[in-house]
């Protein structure tokens, strides 16, 4: 067995059901995060060396996080379905997700978090949705918890002043 | 956009964060994943991971599945979708056939390219078996990994046989009525058909011979110009007019790959009605699940939120809460002081001391006022003490435990984040939004009732978490607050935690019938504006024998009591960082 492939086996072991968990959140879909993690797991066999199972752990968030932000743009603009999506409505999916999705709210929520950019998107997920401690993602993101605070506070502000006042764009929060 | 509140959108961002996949779409994700890491890993040397991609993504089950479909539609195929998909081949005859056969059995694999059995086999490829009768009406499969699943239509009943824990589980899902079987099997090939033939598929009906008898095929060939090519095959017994064989052919032709779904059918005298004729042991350990179990929230429900939020707008923004905890003996177990100013708190937590005997509640100066109260709590000793001030900008926690301070650095906060999350907005909300469901406790009393539901959660045959069931009551008469909850699940005994499904002393898939902890608002107390609030909770939770294995009935086991005063003259320097006294 490879070292890659035991590292990855180890982290879908520990780890697999909570990234599974943060794409569903993040797609409100569970047939959708399964895709996006066999996708995660893809990218992550082709990736370079992390260093260690940790560092996986926090590559494997951040590429996760960047698949489901990717998807929602990708679901804006999907064509007409493919034979295999057609076959897949064969087995109609009637989860209770499927009725959260009606709650416009909640992708409204998500939809300016995509506009969210790089380190503070990542970070804002990572607090408020996966209710990390700051200390945990500065871990995770390599930087103080101060700066993760600011990163923080920032993206919630944008959020608030630009989405949830007035209805109109989120200013796009850059990295520091 | 519409427009929401700050609330709204902290209470959105909480409810993203609460939401969980099933138990089941995790087990079937994460394996889904290890099989490809583990052949990704074989592959790799081989072909490009682009491939193996395509491969992967092809979810190898959907034809699988859409061969079920297609023997389901088979034995209950109705005239008009005859008539209507092919009218010149005379299938009317056929038709009649069909519904003349009592019992079933399709014995289909799929293979797949470029794979090995080691790794076909994990991937769930291979042979299967599936049975259909009539009378009963009953659906049986059994994969060749030896998992069975038994599901009696007119009942709902569904018995899935699981060999890695040698334990039946049994679900009671929705019946259906035969005619809703085949309108659904119906339904769903016409769809197929109609839309492959939307995109361009060629159906043929033609005569071939197979195992030396000739047959009547129909072919349906989909061919999309760079893009996977999908061949049906069905072949009839044109003397008996019943199905004898079905085939669906994927392939890429520029990547060399192809995957075969092949079943041929057969229609005995008799067959299996239930699961262990079928296979399953008699001796495994069944254990029923209670029906329907699903869990998220609905949209219902977060407008009860809404609501609740709207009823909480008006708030007073200055204000002091003391919560008292007492235990069932009505002894005091621990304190919470809260100040407020509108983005000003302070926060306190005095619990203990223990090892001695506690303070019984009566020693609670109730008939001296609040100012009575408030000093009392202050008065009190304890073993632990956790306390913060946020002074609007920064905020600071402090700690007393194992007989030392402990003093964290101050900490810029945002001002939404910088309270504790116990004053009084959360006061009477249970944090959680779930399914509306009507019973005669929340219909006697008006109120809604919002349940959440949550199936076992079993790993490779071990308990990871029993099934559970909440019952959140909201009383549309005080705010939409919640005045009642209940629990049904049965708490793991520490000794069977992670412990094999079949060696436990109790049923982690079924509910109990009464629940084991509830937890309601006795007296309520009301704010000058009008809101209502909690002013007396009591909490309750089963208690198990261990001897007879048994859950009791949940008694009383803790109170809080509330106590507010609004609009207060504070302290100076109750919200001061740098106060005298703040630090130990």
């Amino acid at each position: 067995m490879g070292d890659r492939r035991t590292e990855l086996l180890e982290l879908l072991d520990r780890s697999g059901a909570s990234l599974f968990a943060l794409l569903t959140r993040l797609t409100l879909r569970q047939d959708v995060a399964e895709e996006l993690m066999q996708d995660l797991f893809l990218k992550l066999s082709a990736a370079r060396d992390q260093g260690g199972i940790d560092c996986w752990y926090a590559y494997a968030r951040q590429t996760a996080i960047n698949l489901a932000f990717d998807w929602r743009r990708r679901e804006q603009i999907r064509q007409a379905c493919s034979l295999d999506e057609s076959l897949d409505c064969v087995a109609p999916i009637n989860s209770p997700l499927g009725k959260l999705i009606e709650s416009e709210e909640l992708e409204q929520v998500l939809a300016a978090i995509d506009r969210l950019r790089g380190l503070s998107r990542e970070a804002f997920v990572l607090r408020y949705i996966e209710q990390e401690s700051y200390e945990r993602i500065a871990e995770q993101l390599g930087k103080t918890p101060h700066h993760v605070r600011a990163l923080c506070s920032r993206a919630m502000n944008a959020l608030r002043s630009h989405v949830l006042k007035d209805g109109k764009e989120v200013q796009h929060v850059e990295d520091e | 956009m519409s427009k929401m509140n700050e609330n709204e959108l902290r209470r959105r961002l909480d409810l993203l964060s609460e939401i969980k996949p099933s138990s089941q779409a995790t087990g079937h994700t994460l394996d889904r994943v290890r099989r490809t890491l583990v052949q990704v890993n074989k592959q790799s040397d081989a072909r490009p991971a682009s491939l193996w991609r395509i491969i992967m993504k092809s979810r190898i089950t959907r034809p699988a599945a859409a061969a079920v479909v297609i023997l389901a539609v088979m034995l209950a195929m109705t005239s008009d979708w005859l008539k209507m998909t092919t009218p010149a081949f005379g299938l009317e005859e056929i038709s009649k056939a069909m519904k003349q056969v009592e019992h079933g059995h399709l014995v289909w694999k799929v293979e797949e390219s470029n794979l090995d059995a080691e790794t076909a086999k994990k991937m769930n490829l291979g042979e299967r078996e599936s049975w259909s009768s009539r009378h009963p009406p009953r659906q049986i499969e059994k994969r060749d990994d030896g998992t069975i699943t038994c599901t009696e239509e007119d009942t709902g009943l569904v018995s899935r046989y699981d060999p890695a824990s040698h334990v039946i589980v049994v679900e009671r899902g929705t019946a259906t009525s035969a005619e809703d079987l085949q309108m659904n099997a119906f339904d769903r090939f016409t769809k197929e058909l109609v839309e492959l033939k939307q995109h361009g598929a060629k159906v043929e009906y033609g005569k071939g011979v197979y195992e030396g008898r000739p047959v009547t095929t129909i072919t349906v060939d989909y061919n999309p110009p760079g893009r996977m090519r999908s061949i049906f095959s069905l072949m009839v017994d044109p003397d008996a007019y019943l199905l004898r064989r079905l085939t669906l052919e994927q392939t890429i032709a520029d990547k060399g790959w192809r995957v075969l779904v092949s079943a041929v059918a057969d229609y005995p005298d008799s067959g299996p009605t239930d699961i262990y004729e079928a296979g399953a042991p008699r001796d495994a350990k069944v254990l029923a699940a209670d029906p329907a179990i699903q869990s998220g929230p609905d949209v219902q429900s977060l407008k009860l939120l809404a609501q609740y939020d709207a009823a909480r707008e008006h708030l007073p923004k200055r204000w002091i809460l003391v919560a008292v905890r007492t235990e069932a003996d009505d002894t005091i177990r621990d304190v919470t002081i809260v100040y407020a100013d509108h983005q000003k708190e302070r926060w306190e937590h005095r619990s203990g001391p223990s090892g001695r005997a506690r303070t019984p509640a009566d020693a609670i100066p109730i008939s001296q006022g609040f100012k009575a109260i408030l000093e009392w709590a202050h008065s009190r000793g304890y073993s632990r003490l956790v306390k913060s001030i946020y002074d609007g900008k920064y905020k600071q926690n402090v700690s007393y435990y194992d007989g030392a301070w402990h003093v964290e650095d101050k900490r810029e906060v945002d001002p939404k984040y910088g309270f504790s999350g116990e004053g009084l907005y959360y006061l009477g909300w249970p944090r959680a939004v779930g399914r509306i469901v009507e019973n005669a406790y929340a219909s006697q009393r008006g109120l809604f009732c919002i349940e959440i539901l949550g199936r076992a959660n079993v790993q490779q045959g071990k308990l990871m978490e029993p099934a559970r069931r909440t019952l959140y009551y909201i009383d549309p008469g005080r705010d939409h607050m919640c005045v009642r909850r209940e629990i049904y699940a049965y708490d793991v005994p520490a000794d069977q935690r992670q412990a094999k499904v079949d060696e436990m002393d109790f049923n982690p898939h079924a509910i109990p019938s009464n629940p084991t902890s509830i937890r309601e608002v006795v007296e309520f107390g009301r704010l000058e504006m009008g809101q209502w609030y909690p002013s007396l909770l009591r909490e309750g939770r089963a208690i198990r024998d261990d001897a007879t294995g048994q859950w009791g009935p949940a008694p009383q086991a803790s109170s809080i009591r509330v106590y507010i005063q609004t609009d207060p003259e504070f302290d100076a320097g109750v919200f001061d960082l740098d106060c005298p006294g703040w630090l130990p």
